[in-house]
């Protein structure tokens, strides 16, 4: 093998597998957690629990904000709860279907309030 | 990558710049295949210089704040530009002056720098979402951080309260660095804060030992090194037992080479790893008198040359370990020295402690055939190498040894087991382990050389 | 884990990037608590109700059913790394309780409670 040769060969040998590595790793769609991991919006039509959000907060205190506001608007139900990845989402779960939810949510939004339905976290 | 990864890559790639300058400054490097060799060893003696000298402003009260981390970098950069230009080290100028090395030795580079990347990658992505587990790490090594992040220095209540008072700070410096970098105290992508200095030594090794061992010897020790059970689970804890180990390695290899080839240059930067050893944790310290004793005992030959510079190194080292130790004794705290130096204990707790140390390190679970393969590379290089190598290197790996049977010996409190939540012993070892990776490549080799000739 | 992402609604007001970082700062950071502290939540509610520049307390009374054996011993060194900077002292305002004694710390009303008697207390000014 020549020199020049050699040198390719050592090129691909060293960039090919530490490329190709990461790449099948990509193509292998391993997802990095997020906080968004425990946000499951409710598409049309679904049949799970449901729960009518109207938002996330850091803090209890932050939440406990929003929470007046929207018991103020006339959702005296609407609690505060832990999201389970390290933030305090304000909701009211008497949602019993999509088509009621969807028309809550719309009536939140006429009064001022940031609201989605999301499918209720299991237990 | 997000934005925390991308904080450190630039804050170690900060580290880098200013030990490889400094490294340039004492050395010189007329190719940038050079600066590319040494740039592991510019990263390590980067992170040791920034950590001592951060460990003597915070003892004497300077603030650490977000922008001291770079102002430091690029003064430290700065002064050692300006003492490389005074010394009238030339810039580095082109690649290599002439290929060297074999066909083969190429390709078996290649090899080497492939499967250790690979490894690399895999760790990466384990140290991406690690969790803290470690005790260590939750009790006493993170809160310091936290403390230095927080409070700007060695917050009373934080440093005499936690476990480990006596403990060193330099890792915590470190991480408390790189919180500042990513913005927050983000204690799961700190884990590739450790990623980096483990990389960086394995740099280190490899670009020191590049043009005395041949490729042969010295990737297969490396990898085996990095592949040992026990390192897959530890290499990235938040803890300080594998930094303190590369240091110390890093050290004695290039005291190993000075011991050589007598080239002075290297002791500047053992001076700064060896003073960050002796203020990573307790034990680095040992590591450190055990490494100078046996140099200066290995260089009795040429004493009247070696010895004046060695004693210089040593100075240093003791002159960079006293602060910290007077301020956590003007704080009220003691206990760094073991409750029995070594006059009164028992035959045989001294016995057992020493059958524990051999025991620990040739328990295959945790160091695989590393001691195995160290003592066939010490006997091959006894019989057909470099007798003053193999002298050295198992003199500074035995005293290690017998320091390890020393702290449980005369640490009455500790108990004379394998168990790590009684007795550090595993972690300590960890340095002879991290040592087969500069010993047996050199050893090999040594054989080898004096053979073919 | 999902293999995919779901997107957050952009309208809820959140800088993504410093809440994905709290994120893993808080679960990921629990760690080798979760060995110590029985009850999780407990450690969202002190970060998200205690102020970062206030101080706390630990009580901690006799060993409950769901505690393990570190419990006891180690639960206010474990809040002490996790919930820097906020600092422990023993004269604070708020108190994270472990089934405490509750006559010895008069005044102080439950803010939040969990299981296994953990509370977090706050004694009124």
């Amino acid at each position: 093998m020549t020199r020049t040769a050699a040198r390719y060969a050592a090129a691909a040998i060293v960039v090919v597998p530490l490329l190709g590595y990461p790449l099948a790793v990509r193509a292998d769609r391993a997802h990095f957690p997020s906080d968004a991991d425990c946000v499951r919006k409710a598409a049309p039509g679904e049949t799970a629990d449901l729960d009518l959000v109207f938002g996330r907060r850091s803090t209890p205190a932050e939440a406990e904000e929003l929470l007046a506001r929207v018991r103020g608007v006339g959702y005296v139900d609407a609690e505060v709860r832990p999201d389970g990845c390290g933030r305090w989402k304000v909701l009211y779960d008497g949602i019993t279907s999509y088509p009621q939810g969807a028309s809550s949510a719309a009536e939140a939004r006429r009064a001022g309030l940031d609201a989605w339905l999301e499918i209720q976290p299991p237990g | 990558m997000s934005p925390g990864v991308g904080a450190l890559v630039a804050l170690n790639l900060g580290y880098a710049v200013m030990g490889t300058v400094f490294v340039w400054a004492v050395r010189g490097m007329p190719r940038w295949s050079d600066v590319a060799r040494l740039c592991g060893l510019g990263y390590l003696v980067g992170v040791a210089a920034f950590g001592v000298v951060w460990t003597e402003l915070l003892v004497l009260g300077v603030p650490f704040g977000a922008w001291q981390v770079p102002a430091t970098l690029v003064v430290g950069t700065a002064l050692s530009a300006a003492a490389g230009a005074w010394r009238g080290m030339p810039l580095p100028r082109g690649m290599s002056s002439s290929p060297s090395g074999t066909t083969t030795s190429l390709l078996v580079t290649a090899v080497g720098v492939a499967l250790v990347g690979l490894l690399f990658e895999a760790f990466f992505r384990s140290a991406r979402l690690q969790s803290v587990q470690a005790f260590d790490a939750w009790a006493f090594w993170i809160p310091k951080a936290k403390a230095i992040y927080f409070f700007g220095g060695f917050d009373e209540q934080i440093f005499t309260v936690s476990a480990g008072p006596t403990y060193p700070p330099l890792l915590p410096i470190l991480d408390a660095s790189a919180f500042h970098a990513m913005g927050s105290a983000d204690v799961v992508t700190l884990h590739l804060q450790f990623w980096f200095l483990v990389l960086g030594g394995t740099v280190a090794v490899a670009g020191c030992l590049a043009r005395h061992v041949p490729a042969w010897a010295l990737w297969p020790s490396l990898l085996l090194v990095l592949t040992v059970p026990r390192f897959g689970e530890e290499l990235m804890a938040p803890q300080a037992d594998v930094l303190v180990d590369l240091l110390f390695v890093v050290g004695v290899l290039l005291l190993a080479l000075w011991l050589e080839d007598g080239r002075g240059w290297r002791l500047c930067p053992v001076t700064l790893l060896l003073a960050g050893a002796a203020l990573t944790k307790r034990e680095g310290l040992l590591f450190a008198g055990v490494a100078l004793v046996v140099a200066f005992v290995a260089a009795w030959p040429e004493r009247r040359r070696a010895w004046p510079p060695l004693a210089a190194v040593t100075a240093l080292v003791i002159v960079a370990a006293v602060p910290w130790r007077l301020w956590y004794r003007s704080h009220g705290i003691g206990g760094e020295a073991p409750s029995d130096v070594g006059g009164s204990g028992s035959a045989d707790r001294a016995w057992d402690a020493l059958r524990l140390s051999v025991d620990v390190l040739f328990d295959s679970s945790l160091w695989s055939v590393l001691p195995f393969a160290l003592v066939l590379a010490l006997a091959i290089a006894f019989a057909w190498g470099s007798r003053r190598q193999a002298a050295f290197l198992g003199a500074v790996t035995a005293l290690v040894l017998l320091g390890g049977a020393w702290v449980t010996y005369s640490y009455t409190d500790l108990a004379v087991t394998a168990d790590e939540a009684l007795n550090p012993i595993v972690r300590y070892t960890g340095a002879i382990a991290l040592l087969v990776a500069v010993a047996m490549p050199l050893l090999l080799s040594s054989a080898t050389q004096e053979r073919s000739s | 884990m999902p293999t995919s992402p779901r997107r957050a609604n952009s309208d809820n007001g959140f800088d993504r990037t410093t809440s994905a970082r709290t994120f893993f700062c808080i679960t990921f950071g629990i760690g080798g608590g979760n060995s110590v502290i029985p009850d999780q939540d407990v450690l969202f509610e002190a970060l998200g109700r205690i102020p970062a520049d206030e101080t706390f307390a630990v009580a901690v009374g006799e060993p409950q059913q769901g505690w393990t054996d570190l419990t006891a011993t180690y639960a206010e060194t474990f809040l002490r790394y996790f919930l820097l900077p906020r600092r422990v002292d023993p004269e604070a305002r708020w108190i994270i309780c472990f089934a405490c004694d509750r006559q010895a710390i008069p005044g102080a009303r439950a803010v939040w409670e969990g299981e296994d008697g953990i509370a977090i207390r706050r004694r009124q000014p």
